[in-house]
């Protein structure tokens, strides 16, 4: 009887730890949003538009505001700018070493 | 009490081991071509794969195992480059190391509590030269090959199929505030060595981390940011995906951490790691590859929002001049993949969709190369539905049928259970 009473505590022993473990283990895949205050320059969908896609016009909306993405994409750049029901994030880091048209600057 | 409470340590000791050796399965060490415990005589195929195709690799090979016509899968990580030298040449499997980074084999075994998501077992093979050595009958690469240096030529007997869809992406310590990267960040930071490209955070080199020069990850991920392999400055070769996600976990400065990553992956290890929205070069807004960071739909991979992606091409041999892929075992898992097989008793399509992969009837924008511009996709049998149904946590608005693949439905076609406008 007592062995199996010790038995009992010792199979308990290793399904609460695994429960603990198991508690304890943060491998949710529920990841949270990211916050807006993220980051410098950082915001999500809502956040502040950025103005470095040049040339962009995909219309306007209703009140004549422009439109920040296109409904009927066909090219490469409509397509990445298409309008989308997921999470946008604004980013628009100052990079001090980009030229002054914004291209790349060449490899050191 | 003493002698009660040691009684109960031993026990709980043996529960602990039963459970650890039940976990292990088979023995590691075994010559592939003798495996202990194993029965020697089910049909067998060799497989190269990037290391972003391992978990794909292993679902099906477990339902092979479990299968009627049974197959054992034995497979080894590979650069995809590499895969491309290796099929293009008609090589065996024999025993290789890539620098200092050793390219074990392993097996499927036939235990049906075998668990996909845990490590597989290791088996030997033969040394460089031994004829005993197998053929590799497929090479599983997970960008486009033409990324790849041009030699050897591809022989008029190697066809090479396009596969699902891999997504790529830029990952950081879990414990950074960092929530994106634009492609200009990227050029910036991995293009300067330290300190130079003044992309803060990204300014330490010794915490930007990537892959191999010929590993896709690298190969994919470098276009995305306009720079050749080559051209990235970080610390030295992680040698493997799972090397390089300890490192970027390890890092002393979280928010200084950067690496390269397939998102399947990261899709099993959320809990450990951070994905970065990318927002390309002329793109208004960053996206995940995920409609949110919460969710595994690839939304975004397959609408165009997000870049980084190439095709998985499948290598094999084949009837000359014909598109024919000649060992059945490699154009059975082939096939599988794509969801074309008929009368198999594995879904390998299910696995590819619950794997992170974009089966290509799910897309909606192709590209021609690593880097190229994207283009509408239409699918002459789209199954955007059932992928959408079938990745985890997925569901669908589109009405479910049950006529069988192009019975008529709803003014379309019925499409793996789904109707589908056409």
């Amino acid at each position: 009887m007592k062995k199996i009473h010790s038995c009992f505590i010792g199979c308990a022993i290793v399904i609460l730890s695994a429960v603990i473990g198991v508690a304890c283990d943060d491998s949710s895949s529920a990841v949270k949003e990211p916050s807006p205050d993220a980051g410098p320059g950082t915001g999500i969908d809502g956040g502040p538009i950025d103005s470095g896609g040049g040339g962009f016009d995909a219309g306007t909306l209703p009140d004549g505001a422009p439109k920040d993405c296109f409904d009927n994409p066909k090219t490469h750049f409509e397509i990445i700018n298409a309008c989308t029901n997921a999470t946008r994030i604004t980013k628009d880091p100052t990079l001090t070493k980009l030229l002054a048209d914004g291209g790349l600057p060449p490899l050191d | 009490m003493r002698s009660e409470l040691s009684r109960a340590l031993g026990c709980a000791l043996g529960v602990s081991l039963v459970v650890v050796s039940q976990r292990a399965e088979a023995a590691d060490g075994d010559a592939c071509a003798n495996l202990s415990d194993e029965n020697n005589s089910i049909p067998a195929i060799y497989i190269e794969n990037g290391d972003t195709q391992e978990p794909v690799v292993k679902k099906i090979g477990k339902l092979l195992m479990q299968s009627s016509t049974k197959l054992r899968v034995f497979y080894r990580n590979r650069p995809t480059c590499n895969i491309r030298s290796d099929l293009f040449s008609n090589a065996v499997m024999t025993t290789v190391v890539d620098g200092a980074t050793p390219r074990p084999v392993r097996y499927i075994p036939s235990s049906a509590t075998f668990d996909p998501s845990g490590p597989a077992p290791t088996c030997t093979v033969p040394a460089a030269g031994d004829p005993s050595a197998v053929p590799i009958a497929l090479g599983i690469g997970a960008t486009y090959l033409s990324s790849c240096a041009p030699t050897p030529a591809q022989p008029n007997d190697i066809g090479v199929f396009e596969g699902p869809v891999q997504a790529y992406g830029f990952i950081t310590n879990k414990n950074s505030s960092q929530v994106a990267i634009t492609a200009e960040e990227g050029y910036l930071a991995y293009g300067f060595t330290e300190g130079g490209g003044e992309a803060a955070p990204w300014t330490v080199q010794n915490l930007r981390f990537k892959r191999g020069n010929t590993a896709s990850t690298t190969l994919t991920m470098s276009s995305a940011i306009r720079l050749l392999p080559t051209q990235m400055q970080a610390a030295a070769d992680s040698g493997t995906s799972e090397g390089l996600i300890t490192s970027v976990m390890n890092a002393t400065t979280p928010e200084a951490a950067l690496g390269i990553l397939g998102t399947e992956l990261f899709d099993q290890r959320r809990a450990d790691i951070k994905l970065l929205a990318f927002k390309t070069f002329g793109q208004k807004f960053a996206y995940f590859p995920d409609s949110t960071n919460a969710t595994f739909d690839k939304q975004n991979v397959r609408d165009g929002h997000y870049l980084p992606w190439s095709p998985t091409p499948y290598i094999a041999k084949v009837t000359p001049g014909t598109k024919t892929i000649t060992d059945a075992n490699a154009k059975r898992i082939y096939e599988l993949v794509m969801g074309t097989r008929v009368g198999d008793d594995v879904d390998g399509l299910l696995q590819v969709v619950q794997s992170g992969l974009v089966p290509e009837c799910a897309m909606k924008v192709t590209r021609s190369g690593d880097g190229a511009d994207l283009s509408l996709y239409d699918d002459p049998a789209p199954c955007g539905c059932y992928f959408e149904k079938n990745v985890p946590q997925g569901s669908t608005t589109c009405k479910q049928c049950t006529v069988g693949n192009d019975g008529p439905c709803n003014g379309g076609k019925c499409r793996f259970g789904f109707c589908e406008a056409k």
